[in-house]
């Protein structure tokens, strides 16, 4: 192979530069966005899938409030994060509830009431928030009504009347 | 006719997408941290509240009033009390032992009918009535479906506490 031979060869084999085709990823991309601008959400209340505590399915279309969240699993009991009261088969353990009332929950009670009582505080300082007394429970499907009558009884008597609950929308 | 053909090859270009494909990569984190697969509603179910005692004084005043017993052994039983404390009550059998939804949504209509100024429902489930099966209850008297007319919207619980 001569020299002017060689140096046409090495132009052939060696391109300076390639270009990725980027059209069909972009495609790609264009239809995830489209998925997650439909699924995006701003809502207040997450749920974490968790097989403690399944939501109801319902038709209401009420989106929720960001109020003080009362979580009633099938194992405990949470006001915002902190857990207050445990539950086993379907039931409270006896050392929390209060010996003359068996529907009220005293440790629920003792942690909404230091919660009204800090939103009543806020409230005498700053004209613009207000204590409603407004209540958003998160509570298991299979939960019986005779300890989520329990839940609201004592929440009712810590000032938190509107109760208000979080289901699963059936769309 | 050699410049014409020059020509029309420049009209054809590549369009560079490497800045829209970073832009893309960028924003799609940001909405799969936001991302909701599960749609949260809420339903309001308001609880009585405690009133003085100057209240309890003061006569009630008169007005119609319906209560919807829930019972896994008895079924539904709509108690409506008219205006002038006449009790009206239906019952709703079970159906091959669960509790019949659909009767309670006809009942439901047929009452309305009757007492089109009723706007609330009081409900009193049985103990081991399970939290399902009163959100049901409650989508069953709150309207016919989603988009029609309201039946009852206004649902409260009747037994609380004590």
């Amino acid at each position: 192979m001569g020299r002017r031979g060689l140096k046409k060869y090495i132009e052939k084999r060696a391109p300076s530069a390639f270009k990725i085709q980027i059209t069909s990823m972009v495609d790609m991309f264009i239809i995830i966005l489209v998925f997650l601008l439909k699924s995006f959400s701003t809502s207040p209340v997450n749920i974490v899938p968790n097989e403690h505590l399944r939501l109801p399915q319902s038709t209401a279309s009420v989106d929720p409030v960001d109020v003080l969240k009362i979580i009633v699993s099938k194992s405990s009991v949470f006001v915002e994060d902190s857990k207050v009261a445990d539950i086993a088969n379907n039931e409270f353990d006896k050392s929390q509830l209060d010996v003359a009332d068996k529907e009220f929950i005293r440790p629920l009670y003792e942690e909404l009431d230091k919660k009204a009582q800090k939103a009543k505080d806020i409230s005498k300082v700053n004209d613009t928030v207000e204590f409603e007394g407004k209540v958003l429970m998160q509570v298991d499907r299979e939960m019986p009504y005779s300890l989520l009558r329990k839940v609201m009884y004592t929440s009712m008597l810590a000032g938190y009347y509107d109760v208000k609950f979080a289901v699963v929308s059936k769309d | 006719m050699r410049i014409h053909r020059t020509r029309s090859n420049d009209s054809t270009f590549e369009l560079n997408l490497a800045p829209f494909l970073d832009i893309i990569i960028s924003v799609i984190p940001l909405l799969l941290l936001s991302v909701a697969f599960i749609h949260v509603k809420m339903i309001a179910a308001p609880t009585p509240q405690v009133v003085s005692e100057d209240n309890l004084k003061k006569p009630p005043v008169p007005e119609a009033s319906i209560v919807l017993r829930i019972s896994k052994v008895n079924g539904f039983e709509f108690a409506v009390t008219d205006v002038k404390g006449k009790l009206m009550t239906t019952n709703i059998a079970l159906s091959n032992g669960i509790l019949n939804f659909d009767a309670l949504l006809t009942t439901a209509i047929k009452i309305k009918e009757t007492y089109p100024n009723i706007s609330s429902v009081q409900l009193s489930p049985n103990a081991d009535v399970s939290f399902d099966e009163i959100i049901k209850v409650m989508d069953r008297v709150r309207h016919k479906d989603k988009v029609s007319e309201l039946l009852f919207p206004d649902v409260t619980f009747a037994t609380i506490g004590g």
